[in-house]
């Protein structure tokens, strides 16, 4: 990697401060993700700053940018009110990397593409006009189903889904102010030069995450697959929050993982759903509805059954 | 000489054979050997060492004043470097050396264009980044495919093409093989294939070289100790007296380590232009593009047979690339098997990929999938149960035994009768798959064995210990004969200073050390013996050693009292020799593997349940040790059977995948119960009895993985690695 200063930040606000001062700081949370990305220099910053001593936000319905996966999957709590969340923070990546890992952080990785993370190929979001996985010979395999125009990056997080289908939000830190964002506005679609998914501006931070228990949230599931359990990123994830009146879906919220350049919400497959009763049947007709316009690549048409097949089965996991 | 009888076989099928054994060596062990320490159980001698971190690997060795080197790799598969400007680099404080190979012409990714010396890495990667390359991209191919295309660039300038037949003894008969088919019930042609698998041990390759007063000590990571040294003597233009390599402890190889290697010599020689301690060891990018892999295959097989299960012929043509090399990407099919005819073409095909290296039982893993994968389909077309279809067509007296062991540990009976009849979405099959390997020696190896006067015991050689036990398998050969415990002894390994060993391939070095270890032993014994009935009468040929005791003397000595009674201590030298081999019990080790697998329709997922493996290996040595080899080689069967692929980008010819995430190993949770069963076998072969296992565990189970697979849902997946998506296509559901 290239050699760079290090400033360890006492508080979210010194830490926004310094990186909007300097020319091409970046944050570093626990560093699972960005280490990696140093050291294939795909970010060559001339400062890191660390965010790991600042003191963190708490109480109820308040998760810190900074508690770890494993805090997240350890919260009884959460584990209560937001099963989706819990669920998602509990099988991902591996023990040890949960141990450390932050919830900021993953909400804010970056893709696994692995022409974006190997400096000797062009990428869109490193500037190029080429995305390789489109073109003739691509090896896209784990690449998006989804809205890849011009990118086809997965998004490989699984805690963006969850939290997408249980409605949360983060809180923002910034000098010019700071901001609520939902974790849907966080996302958008790839551009041309910038390797990160979120709407963040240059120094914003995450402090936080929000939520607000309800009878949508406490019914809600996440389920993903892997190729490899031991050691993997999702090939398709799930997360499914549905509330139930009588018989009937009154309210669902469906999003997929690792299918899409950014969070993938099947508002056809939510509709689907609504006013009817949750049975094998209607789950299934969700699922379909859900993949209808997905556009497989050349090499990852199966992930469109192995979504179909979480989507129902999550639904079915609801309906009781 | 004298005229003894021995013992061959194993429980249930025994014969006594005569042998000539050579004077001054001790009797070979046959069935009824009386043994107090062989065939027990023993935990590694070294065991304690590696779990708390004091084994010391290549990795651990930092003489004083230590700097690094690395080399600068091309991104592209087929270019000429047209100018190489290292003066950036050289300005970089702290670079101490450079090199370029400029005019050169790269063909694979990953070949080296420039090297940098340096004080840290840190500086290393700085200076790398700083050297200029112009390359000029020539056309490239990366995959069989593509390099066997029409009018496709050839790979290699000095070669005007890139498909390359080759012959062999078994290539066998065409025109038998066409008639044999003729009187067959049913012929089947299928198309198998298999990926290309890096070896990824967990040490990676490379060295510390460090001179001293004109003698250059490499401590590498290889399986070559000798090798390297010889080699290094020769590229360097040194006497090989001043080369010595130490590889005291090492972090696997997998047939991917022998020689040096021109990052070794490139680490040797900026030692001697910096004069200063030098270190090289791959880095896990580097590891995957350069340092090895099994090559691929696609095997078009015709196999036919009668109703009866009569195997009748098998046409099996194979394409297969090493890299740049144009050998040694053939598979082991057909084989095993007795067949009225058999036909082979076999296709080594260039690609601008790094050369394929031996791994793990070269050929075999790749050609017994599709050998076993074709029986099972033979089996499913002529309506016969798939283990009654080999035992009917196998001659192996062992493996005929093994199928009874290993049908019942994994209750055979519970198969599907009717391929992917299971109810629900997850769906279970058994599956089986048979291996075979070679009994095999290497000449020219000695074991040293030193018993000073305190009766300590030395027993070294300068082969090193490649991870599957060896120390610990002298250790305990060394007890046997001189009635101690395997803690007892020490055993010395990986320094080329101590006497001659073998490379550790083809699953030779435990079954050339431990003859010798035993024989050196047993000559010790001698001279303990003479010494004690010199001293305390007696007859020395009488003089048993047990449990740490000499008996048969007036009065019972304990082990270091009879040391004390020599002059001086004692050495001697074993040896394995080709010439005092015995007659074998059968002509090749056997094995077979039954895989219980279940598999999600709806994802694709597999999951192994279960793996029974049960291996010969003529004596096992030490039981413990050997269901650990037979666990290792049963792990990365399954690893290649579900996971490991390497993937290049055909567009820019660059790997993919060069790192331990995405270049998909299975870990923890991939792991079934695996039921190891080493089947002992007195077979001959050499004074001990002992043969090979470092390989043939791992070549059945990815065929038996495969056929549990079918067993399971009815579908049938005929390329490795079985993935989600083949498994989905298989099923029609893509
Ligand atoms: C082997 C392995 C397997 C994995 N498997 C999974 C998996 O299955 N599912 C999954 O979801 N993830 C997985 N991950 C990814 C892992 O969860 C993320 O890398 C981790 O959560 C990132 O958190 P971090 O604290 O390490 O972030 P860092 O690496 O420190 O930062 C990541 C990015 O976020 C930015 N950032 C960090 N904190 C903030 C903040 N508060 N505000 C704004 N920006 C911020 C950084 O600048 C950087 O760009 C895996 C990782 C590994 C190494």
């Amino acid at each position: 990697m290239k050699q760079f200063s290090y400033l360890t930040a006492d508080s979210f606000e010194a830490a926004s401060k310094a990186l909007t001062d300097s020319g091409n700081a970046v944050v570093k949370a626990a560093g699972t993700d960005l280490l990696d990305l140093l050291k294939e220099r795909i970010v060559e910053p001339d400062e890191v700053v660390n965010l790991l001593r600042v003191e963190q936000a708490s109480g109820t319905g308040v998760v810190s940018a900074l508690a770890t996966l494993a805090d997240v999957a350890a919260d009884t709590a959460i584990a209560e009110d937001y099963p989706a969340l819990h669920k998602s923070a509990a099988v991902a990546a591996t023990p040890a990397v949960r141990n450390f890992a932050t919830v900021g952080g993953n909400l804010c990785q970056h893709t696994r593409c692995w022409y974006f993370r190997n400096e000797s190929f062009p990428c869109f979001k490193r500037g190029s006009a080429i995305c390789p996985p489109l073109e003739k010979g691509g090896q896209n395999r784990y690449n998006a189903v989804f809205s890849h125009e011009r990118c086809a990056s997965a998004h490989p997080s699984n805690l963006a889904p969850a939290l997408i289908a249980l409605g949360a939000k983060v809180r923002c830190v910034h000098p010019e102010g700071g901001r609520t964002l939902s974790v849907e506005e966080l996302y958008r679609e790839p551009r041309n030069g910038r390797i990160g998914d979120t709407v963040l501006r240059k120094g914003e931070l995450i402090r936080s995450v929000h939520l607000e228990p309800s009878a949508l949230t406490r019914n809600s599931t996440y389920l993903e697959f892997r190729e490899r359990h031991s050691f993997d990123f999702a090939l398709v994830s799930v997360a499914a929050a549905v509330r139930l009146e009588g018989s009937k879906v009154a309210e669902a919220r469906i999003v997929l993982g690792a299918v899409a350049p950014i969070p993938y919400r099947a508002k056809q497959a939510e509709q689907a759903l609504t006013g009817k009763a949750l049975n094998a049947e209607t789950a299934q007709a969700a699922a379909e509805a859900a993949l209808a316009g997905a556009q497989p690549l050349s090499q990852n048409a199966y992930k469109v059954p192995i979504a179909k097949t979480l989507i129902r089965r999550a639904l079915m996991e609801l309906s009781s | 000489m004298s005229k003894k009888k021995l013992r061959l076989g194993f429980e249930g099928k025994e014969k006594t054979v005569d042998v000539q054994v050579p004077d001054g060596t001790p009797d070979p062990w046959g069935t009824d050997a009386k043994l107090d320490v062989v065939g027990k159980d023993h935990t590694r001698v070294d065991g304690v060492l590696k779990v708390t971190g004091r084994a010391k690997y290549s990795y651990d060795v930092h003489p004083e004043a230590m700097i690094f080197a690395k080399l600068l790799r091309s991104p592209h598969a087929h270019a000429r470097v047209v100018r190489v400007d290292l003066s950036r680099a050289k300005a970089l404080k702290g670079v101490l050396y450079t090199e370029g190979q400029e005019g050169t012409v790269v063909h694979y990714p990953g070949q080296h264009v420039a090297g940098v010396a340096a004080e840290t890495e840190e500086i290393l990667d700085d200076a790398l980044r700083l050297i200029h390359v112009e390359y000029e991209v020539l056309p490239h191919v990366v995959t069989v495919d593509a390099a066997r295309a029409e009018g496709a660039p050839p790979v290699l300038e000095r070669r005007n093409k890139n498909v390359f037949r080759e012959r062999g003894r078994g290539d066998g008969d065409l025109d038998a093989t066409e008639a044999a088919h003729k009187q067959a019930d049913v012929v089947l042609e299928r198309t198998y294939t298999t990926q290309i698998q890096t070896h990824s041990a967990l040490e990676t390759h490379g060295c510390v070289c460090e001179w001293k007063d004109g003698e250059l000590t490499i401590w590498a990571s290889t399986q070559g100790t000798f090798s390297v040294r010889d080699s290094m003597a020769r590229a360097l233009d040194v006497p090989q007296k001043k080369v010595r390599t130490i590889t005291e402890h090492m972090g696997g190889g997998f047939g991917a380590k022998f020689g040096i290697r021109y990052w070794d010599r490139f680490c040797a020689k900026a030692a001697q232009m910096t004069g200063r301690p030098v270190r090289y060891l791959l880095d896990r990018k580097e590891e995957h593009l350069v340092g090895g892999n099994r090559p691929d295959s696609r095997q078009v097989c015709k196999f036919s047979a009668k109703k009866d299960g009569t195997l009748m012929g098998a046409d099996v043509r194979s394409w297969g690339t090493a890299g740049t090399s144009a050998r040694a990407a053939g598979v082991f099919n057909p084989g095993i098997y007795k067949f009225r005819a058999t036909y082979k073409e076999t296709y080594n095909v260039l690609t601008n990929t790094t050369e394929g290296r031996a791994f793990r039982a070269p050929r075999y893993p790749q050609g017994v999938f599709a050998l076993e994968g074709m029986l099972d389909e033979i089996a499913e077309e002529i309506g016969m149960d798939p283990l009654e279809l080999r035992k009917k067509n196998d001659v192996h007296s062992v493996r005929l035994a093994q199928y009874e062991v290993g049908a019942k540990q994994i209750g055979w009976e519970r198969r599907n009768e009717r391929p992917g009849s299971g109810k629900g979405p997850l769906k279970r099959g058994i599956g089986m798959a048979s291996g075979l390997w070679h009994h095999t020696g290497r000449r020219g190896s000695a074991v040293r064995c030193r018993v000073d006067r305190e009766g300590s015991v030395t027993l070294s050689n300068g082969a090193q210990d490649i991870g599957t036990g060896t120390r610990t398998i002298l250790a305990v050969l060394g007890a046997e004969e001189l009635g101690l415990q395997p803690q007892d002894i020490t055993v010395r390994l990986g320094n080329t200073d101590d006497p001659p060993g073998p490379a550790s391939g083809g699953s030779t070095t435990a079954s050339t050390l431990g003859p010798a270890a035993r024989d050196a032993a047993w000559q010790a014994k001698q001279v303990i013996r003479e010494a004690v009935a010199d001293a305390r009468g007696g007859d020395a040929g009488k003089l048993d050693f047990k449990r740490g005791k000499v008996v048969g003397a007036p009065k019972d000595l304990s082990f270091q009292q009879a040391c004390g009674l020599l002059g001086e201590a004692v050495e001697t030298l074993g040896r394995w020799h080709k010439g005092r081999n015995y007659p074998r019990f059968e002509e090749k080790v056997a094995g077979c593997q039954f895989a219980e697998v279940e598999v999600d329709v709806e994802t694709g997922h597999v999951q192994v349940l279960k793996i029974v493996a049960v291996q010969d290996c003529g004596r096992v040595i030490d039981p413990l040790l050997a269901r650990s080899q037979i666990n290792g080689g049963v792990i990365q069967g399954l690893s290649y059977a579900l996971y490991e692929d390497r993937v290049m980008d055909p567009g820019t010819g660059d790997m993919l995948n060069a790192n331990l995430l995405d270049y998909k190993i299975a870990g923890s949770r991939e792991m079934p119960e695996i039921v190891s069963i080493p089947f002992t076998v007195s077979n001959g072969i050499n004074s001990v009895g002992m043969s090979g296992l470092g390989e043939p565990p791992t070549v059945p189970t990815a065929g038996a993985i495969a056929n549990a697979v079918h067993n399971a849902i009815g579908a049938r997946v005929r390329s490795l690695p079985i993935t989600p998506d083949r498994v989905l296509q298989a099923l029609g559901v893509i």
